[in-house]
């Protein structure tokens, strides 16, 4: 517990710098900016300013990209509760009752409710990362290549679980991205793969412009064609601060929800988005009166925001602890970290604890800061959101083209953002997620490595995956899962729940 | 839509019939590599076994869509396709040697014709716009080595 406390100390004086603070601030303002726009979402933005913090320090450049993704969450919840429109798919669950809410005049209850369940959230993750962090760290030291395959087995496969839609097709996803990881000079022994000769390949696809493609580019084209129709709520919003009754009704779901998410953060696959729908489903099977859902019940707000803010923060400990990425913006995360030369793994916390404890407290102070700076500014997210879409769109892709042209002054790069802009468009009318599609491609070569370095210890025998006992519990879970995925009667809860 | 023969699950049987291509892609790109053995895996171990793996799978969703499920491919429209991916194409023609200005003035006049919502006038006000703002935040307060003027 002290050594918690030390350390905590020790990332609040890494963090309470001038120019750490204000990229602090600057990650959660624009994570909340992205959030209210419907249309941009964190993997896309983080994604653009990936080049742009390769000039800042390390830390600073994590804090800010890590404030993005928090900060999304409390954006998203605005333009739920306001318009009915999701700003992030994390906040899909807000909209039955935060909007019903908004329509009788409890816009200002929800959005409180929605901003202080999402701060208790943020705040149990936070030290939730701080107190399990650790003792995962020290556990995954004992792990060595056959261990590390099957997490990353187990890791895909549950991304396949807690995708939407088909199970199949996601699977066949992550068997595109784990193809498109082979791409570029192997690494054991030094041929060229599938580069065509083309010597921009030869370092392997770039990470941001596939991200910036399937996420940003075809997102913008799709918004383009349904043709955006915003109608803000014109009524004044009045009483911002819940009576005892609303926060006698709420804070049980808030305490629900961050438990849950802070949970279904830490599952590979899991983060924000699935953390919000489960806590919206549990709060309805939980409720005295269910038929209250989706006339403006508050537990339907302060349930599945509190749940996505906690499932946001609790994702980055799989990263910063087994080095492996649980969702497509961690998978970003990572590569930030590898740009500023810092391997994610158990590593982190002993050789740059600084960065380590200093992520975390600033997580805790952005979260903060998030509170105090957005309830008064509801106003201004509002107004930005009368600037039309047709405005909005060309300035996000010069920012799109600006961000991935500078990473390495690359125009090839920016030709591979198109091509995957296209993908991202197609997969999108073939109902086809490309979430999982990004993860196999991160975890790809470090699979390769893993299986072929475990195979090489071994002599070839693939039963050194079951001898070892922590690699064969991280298989049988993994085959459990599969297994019960396949059961038909699973299936149809399943696909009921992502209906809700 | 009675023809027996045709898929009734369109996105399926499309995105089935993409993943075989791509393994199929795979495989034939993929001959010159050494496969190698278990214990010593060749650079084409894992590519082969991926693309075996898409083909297998693509085959099965495509197949099955031809009788289980129905969806349909939502309409496309060629409009914000060419001119969205068309105008950052420019983009990545022209910034090596037109510099900042002129490419994100180019993509943002281009691209608003992706929609039939902006006159071409305002469009052309909102690229100076977009233009001056990026030069001033990417290299003034960011100093990106990007040159601003063509060259």
């Amino acid at each position: 517990m002290i050594d918690i406390l030390n350390s905590l100390g020790l990332g609040f004086s890494a963090v309470t710098t001038p120019a750490n603070l204000l990229f602090c601030l600057i990650g959660a303002l624009l994570g909340t900016l992205i959030g209210v726009l419907p249309g941009i979402g964190p993997v896309a933005t983080i994604a653009m300013l990936l080049p742009i913090s390769f000039g800042l320090k390390p830390l600073s450049a994590l804090i800010m990209l890590a404030g993005i993704y928090y900060g999304a969450q409390y954006g998203g919840s605005t333009t739920s509760i306001l318009i009915n429109l999701p700003g992030e798919a994390s906040s899909v669950a807000t909209c039955i009752d935060g909007y019903k809410m908004a329509q009788q005049g409890r816009a200002g209850v929800a959005l409180s409710i929605a901003a202080l369940g999402s701060f208790f959230a943020g705040c149990v993750g936070t030290l939730s990362i701080a107190v399990f962090g650790p003792s995962l760290a020290a556990f995954s030291q004992r792990f060595s290549s056959p261990e590390y395959f099957s997490l990353m087995v187990l890791g895909l496969i549950s991304a396949v679980v807690l995708a939407h839609g088909s199970v199949i097709k996601a699977v066949a996803m992550i068997l595109v991205g784990l193809f498109l990881g082979l791409i570029g000079t192997d690494v054991s022994t030094g041929v060229a793969r599938f580069t065509f000769g083309i010597p921009e390949l030869t370092d392997g696809l770039g990470f941001v412009p596939i991200a910036v493609g399937l996420f940003g580019l075809s997102e913008i084209i799709l918004n383009l064609e349904k043709g955006q129709e915003r109608r803000v709520l014109s009524s004044k919003i009045r009483g911002l601060w819940p009576n005892k009754k609303d926060f006698k009704d709420s804070w049980a779901a808030v305490v629900r929800g961050t438990f849950l998410g802070s949970i279904l953060g830490v599952l590979p696959g899991g983060g924000a988005v699935i953390s919000s729908f489960a806590s919206y489903t549990l709060e309805k099977r939980v409720a005295k009166d269910p038929s209250r859902f989706g006339k403006g019940a508050i537990e339907g707000v302060a349930g599945p925001e509190s749940a996505n803010n906690a499932g946001a923060q609790t994702s980055f400990i799989p990263l910063l602890t087994l080095g492996i990425p649980s969702n497509a913006v961690m998978a970003l995360m990572m590569g930030a970290m590898i740009i500023h030369g810092i391997a994610p793994g158990p590593g982190v916390m002993q050789e740059h604890p600084q960065l380590f404890w200093g992520m975390i407290a600033s997580m805790w102070i952005g979260n903060l800061m998030l509170v105090i700076i957005n309830l008064p500014l509801i106003g201004l997210w509002v107004k930005l959101l009368r600037v039309p879409y047709r405005f909005l769109f060309p300035a996000i892709l010069v920012f799109c083209c600006i961000g991935v042209y500078s990473l390495n002054n690359s125009a090839f790069e920016v030709g591979l953002t198109v091509l995957f802009g296209l993908l991202g468009y197609l997969f999108a009318k073939t109902g086809c997620e490309s979430a999982p599609l990004l993860l196999g491609f991160v975890l790809g070569p470090l699979m390769e490595e893993n299986l072929r370095r475990a195979m090489l210890i071994s002599r070839g025998d693939p039963m050194v995956f079951l001898n070892r006992p922590i690699s064969a519990v991280l298989l049988i879970a993994s085959a459990l899962l599969l297994l019960i995925l396949i059961l038909p009667a699973v299936r149809k809860k399943r696909e009921e729940a992502f209906q809700e | 839509m009675s023809n027996p023969f045709w898929p009734k699950n369109r996105q399926d049987f499309y995105g089935g019939l993409f993943f075989l291509g791509l393994g199929i892609f795979g495989v034939v790109c993929g001959k010159g590599y050494t496969i190698g053995s278990i214990s010593r895996m060749g650079p084409g171990y894992l590519p082969k076994f991926l693309s075996y793996a898409l083909i297998i799978i693509g085959t099965l969703i495509a197949i099955r869509a031809i009788r289980h499920g129905e969806s349909h491919i939502e309409p496309c429209y060629w409009r914000p396709i060419v001119f969205v991916l068309g105008s950052i194409l420019v983009f990545a023609f022209l910034i090596p040697r037109g510099g900042l200005v002129l490419s994100t003035l180019l993509v943002t006049i281009l691209s608003s014709f992706g929609t039939r919502e902006i006159h071409w006038r305002n469009a052309i006000v909102l690229g100076i716009f977009i233009a001056l703002l990026t030069a001033l935040v990417f290299i003034k307060l960011l100093g990106l080595p990007i040159s601003v003027w063509p060259r």
